[in-house]
């Protein structure tokens, strides 16, 4: 079926101008037609007069003929006396002239007079023979009287009158009919006239009113529009230029109101993060000043107290300073956090995995957890299922976690139970851990808010359990950064129970800039798998040497302890500083591992003290900081440096290297950090290499700078490009130094041609190295070289 | 002898300002919560409260409010004692009926101050 056309306004413009062009046409074809007709009347009256003339000059000329046809006749028959020949042609020529006049009238016959015009011919013609015989035999007087042509003169002139009044008649008729005609024709041209001015008079109304209307319409959308009310939709009457005009004002104000909408959006949300910040710094402010009331007003109260009667009830100050000294930890352990928060927040909280066993951790925090949790008469009980694996992930963020929990359900729990369920779930390949409680609960709106900074459930609830209210927007976050999830399910007055999954195996940290792929994956779960090997191994070595831990957090010195058990040594362990020295003095360890931050003596004192004894000045002391502490410690005499919380591999190399007689050399190995690296470190370190590491070129030229460096390994995710330009920077290094390190390739995959063609290294310095299979030239290599 | 009650949740700090304003020849009565307060002003009327805004119960704000909305007690002074030192804070504290502010940590003098110069306004108002 056909679509009616769109009738836009441009259609409607056309179509008026063509009707009133067509009408104007057609009144002028109709005036043309009337006015030829007025024309043809005015002939006609010409014609009938003219022939009514010649019908009166033939009537005369037939007359005059038969007059002196007559009279000649009559001379004739009595004198006898002959015509000339000059007056016979005279005669001859009359009845010519008469011959013409009468075909004059030939053009003035009408239709209804052609049957008595041709009758009148016929007869005339007769006569006319008859008076032709008679002029040309007239002087032949054998010739007979004319006198018998009498009676053809009288039809002749009979037909002539008939003729005559039937023309008369015919062309009264014929004007008739023109009249009637033009009168006609006269009344369609005024008819269409009228009707051209009243069709374009109303055309022209109807398309302004329509106009005005569609404009009026537009112009009350675009002002209500301009005027902000950006909802507003025009409404669409017309199929036209104006509809479409309409259309796309509408689609451009949604548009332009979209694009408030999200600029509204976008403020609201900076509005929202700025009153978070306002928010934070207020409840910051509110949470620093109430331990800062205690510590001021008590120290504040101890100097009047010794002021004003020079003498201190000594059991009151204790208590009172010991007031002091908790807000101050309690003002601590606040600021800790909030550091803690900031920096997950700034994306710097690193996470550092290793393979640990969870429950051990949950043991070791029930024997932490147990006086607090008797004091508030609880009982802590640890069920768990015997198939959880170890787990590779940050352990130090694993304790702090499920400490932060427990401790939350001691606080919020009297005389209760708490429960640590650990289980895994071999489907989802988690590790799962509930901590329940039967406290206090929370109700629906408290369990909203619950992972968030500075909101404990009520606001009461830190003057009540104490807590900064951050612990648990800490643990959420930790959990997170590890990969995992953490929950939580609460019924007000019943109790509350925290959920935690973590991944079992391996939580790859692809190194930045190395494009993970299969292999590599595969080569990580390899290497956890050899370590765990590698773990029972070391279990059974003979102890390498007496290590001293001097720490003063009980947690850190156990994570230690038992890095350093497993790997092969004796451990001695002391809470703070003078223990330490004692110890060291006694037992003279190989080394010490002594924490710089510790109540008392704190580490720098000690470090000064062991290193200014005779007895202890050549032990070695590895320092570990939360802070990067390394070049001042360096220059104090310590033998490394080791940041908090403790990387078990870079210790078990840190403590390799502290056997003189074992060093093989100096290892250079330029990688990104991966675990794939770590193992090959690992390698090297057990063939007693000291280790250095870069991951960039200008990292590798500072390590160079520093040391002699004896043997470099380059790969493990770097790109070919980037090796070849390690390469060039090594080799200027050796042309400065007139030294020849030998250089290795480390790929895990074997190299291209075209690859190994466009390093231009022998293919024997390039070296496959697949953890999975320990690589016997690699172990040759570094066993000898 | 001037009696004061204390409201004050935080038992360190309830603890330190009674024994500080004892020493400087109050009578303190201290309050851990709002709707203990109010119990405690209804049984006998101290000269001036001094009262913390977080409290459990019932909170500063509400217990002051009620404290003016009670014609016996409209009349009494109170100086609310917050950590929260934001400038909207003290007027939050104002429109609740305080006739004074002052943030923790408390400037001791400055309280004491403050405690003279209203029960010297009070005083004068009543007599």
């Amino acid at each position: 079926m056909l679509t009616p056309p769109r009738l836009t306004l441009r259609l409607r413009l056309s179509i008026s101008i063509i009707a009133i062009v067509a009408l104007f046409t057609l009144t002028n074809i109709t005036y043309q037609v009337s006015s030829e007709n007025r024309n043809l009347r005015l002939d006609n009256l010409q014609n009938a007069v003219a022939s009514q003339l010649g019908i009166v000059s033939i009537r005369q000329l037939l007359e005059n003929q038969q007059k002196q046809i007559l009279v000649l006749d009559a001379l004739k028959a009595s004198e006898g006396e002959n015509l000339s020949q000059q007056e016979i042609d005279k005669g001859l020529e009359g009845l010519i002239s008469l011959q013409a006049e009468i075909m004059r009238l030939k053009p003035f016959v009408f239709s209804e007079t052609a049957n008595s015009y041709d009758l009148l011919i016929e007869n005339y013609e007769s006569l006319n023979q008859d008076w032709r015989q008679f002029y040309v035999g007239y002087n032949d007087k054998r010739t007979p009287s004319i006198k018998k042509v009498e009676k053809k003169f009288n039809t002749t002139m009979k037909l002539l009158s008939e003729f005559e009044s039937i023309e008369i008649v015919a062309t009264e008729q014929q004007t008739l009919n023109l009249q009637r005609t033009v009168r006609f024709t006269d009344r369609i041209t005024l008819a269409i006239y009228l009707f051209t001015i009243a069709l374009t008079v109303s055309l022209g109304f109807l398309l302004i009113r329509y106009t005005n209307r569609s404009l009026n319409e537009l112009n009350k959308g675009t002002v209500r529009i301009g005027g902000g009310d950006l909802k507003y939709h025009i409404p669409v009457n017309n199929d036209d230029e104006i509809g479409d005009l309409t259309i796309a004002f509408n689609q451009m104000s949604d548009k332009l109101s979209n694009a408030m909408a999200q600029v509204q959006q976008s403020k609201e949300k900076a509005d929202q993060a700025n009153r978070s910040k306002t928010n934070f710094l207020a409840n910051m402010s509110h949470e620093l000043r109430t331990p800062l009331n205690a510590i001021i007003g008590y120290s504040e109260m101890i100097i009047e107290d010794y002021r004003e009667e020079k003498k201190l009830d000594e059991e009151q100050a204790v208590e009172d300073l010991q007031r002091i000294l908790s807000s101050g930890r309690h003002l601590l352990q606040l600021i800790n956090d909030v550091l803690d928060l900031a920096k997950i927040e700034s994306g710097n909280m690193t996470v550092f995995n290793e393979t640990f066993d969870c429950v051990d951790i949950i043991e070791e925090l029930l024997t932490t957890m147990a006086p607090i949790a008797k004091k508030s008469g609880n009982l802590i009980v640890l069920e768990k299922s015997n198939d959880i694996p170890k787990l590779y992930n940050d352990a130090v963020k694993f304790r702090q976690l499920l400490l932060n929990l427990l401790s939350n359900a001691c606080k919020f729990t009297q005389n209760g139970k708490i429960t640590i369920l650990a289980s895994f779930n071999e489907k989802n390949n988690h590790a799962v851990f509930h901590v329940s409680d039967t406290g206090i609960g929370m109700t629906a709106s408290q369990i909203d808010r619950v992972f968030k900074a500075f909101v404990q459930a009520d606001s009461s609830t830190s003057k009540k359990y104490g807590g900064t209210g951050l612990g648990l927007a800490i643990c959420k976050q930790f959990v997170e950064l590890m990969q995992g999830s953490m929950d939580v399910t609460s019924a007000e007055g019943k109790g509350t129970t925290f959920t935690v999954l973590l991944p079992a195996k391996a939580v790859l940290q692809a190194p930045k800039d190395a494009i993970p792929s299969e292999n590599q994956q595969e080569l990580s779960l390899d290497i956890i798998d050899q370590s765990l090997d590698q773990t029972s191994q070391e279990d059974a070595r003979d102890s390498l040497g007496k290590v001293l831990v001097i720490d003063d957090d009980p947690a850190a010195r156990k994570l230690l302890l038992r890095h350093l058990e497993k790997e092969g040594f004796q451990a001695l362990e002391a809470n703070n500083a003078q223990d330490g020295i004692k110890i060291a003095k006694e037992q003279q360890p190989n080394l010490i591992l002594l924490d710089l931050m510790m109540p008392n003596i704190d580490g720098w004192t000690a470090l000064s003290v062991l290193k200014e004894s005779e007895q202890t000045r050549h032990i070695p002391v590895i320092l570990q900081s939360m802070l990067d502490e390394k070049t001042l410690g360096l220059d104090l005499g310590t033998a490394d440096f080791l940041a908090k919380p403790v990387d078990r591999q870079r210790m078990a190399t840190a403590l390799r290297l502290l056997n003189p007689q074992d060093r093989r050399g100096v290892a250079l190995l330029i990688a990104p950090e991966s675990e794939a690296r770590d193992s090959l470190l690992e390698e090297l370190a057990d063939e007693a290499w000291q280790c250095m590491t870069a991951t960039s070129k200008n990292q590798a030229n500072e390590r160079m700078e520093q040391k002699n460096i004896d043997i470099i390994f380059i790969g493990l995710g770097i790109k070919n490009e980037a090796v070849k330009d390690i390469l060039l920077t090594i080799s200027t290094h050796q042309q400065k130094d007139s030294r020849s390190t030998p250089i290795y390739i480390v790929s895990e995959t074997p190299l291209s041609k075209d690859q190994s063609r466009r390093l231009d290294l022998p293919a024997d310095q390039i070296i496959i190295f697949n953890a999975s299979k320990r690589n016997s030239t690699l172990k040759k290599l570094i066993a000898t070289e | 002898m001037t009696r004061l009650l204390l409201v004050e949740d935080n038992e360190m700090n309830r603890d330190m300002l009674t024994r500080r304003l004892t020493r400087k020849g109050f009578e303190i009565d201290a309050a851990g919560d709002g709707e203990q307060a109010l119990v405690m002003i209804q049984e006998s009327m101290p000269d001036l409260v001094l009262m913390d805004m977080n409290l459990p119960v019932k909170n500063g704000w509400t217990t002051c409010q009620e404290i003016r909305a009670n014609p016996i007690t409209e009349k009494l002074p109170v100086i609310a004692l917050t950590a929260h030192a934001m400038a909207e804070d003290k007027q939050k504290a104002l429109d609740a009926g305080c006739d004074d502010y002052t943030t923790k940590p408390i400037d001791f003098p400055l309280l004491l101050e403050k405690i003279d110069t209203l029960l010297t306004l009070n005083k004068k108002q009543g007599s």
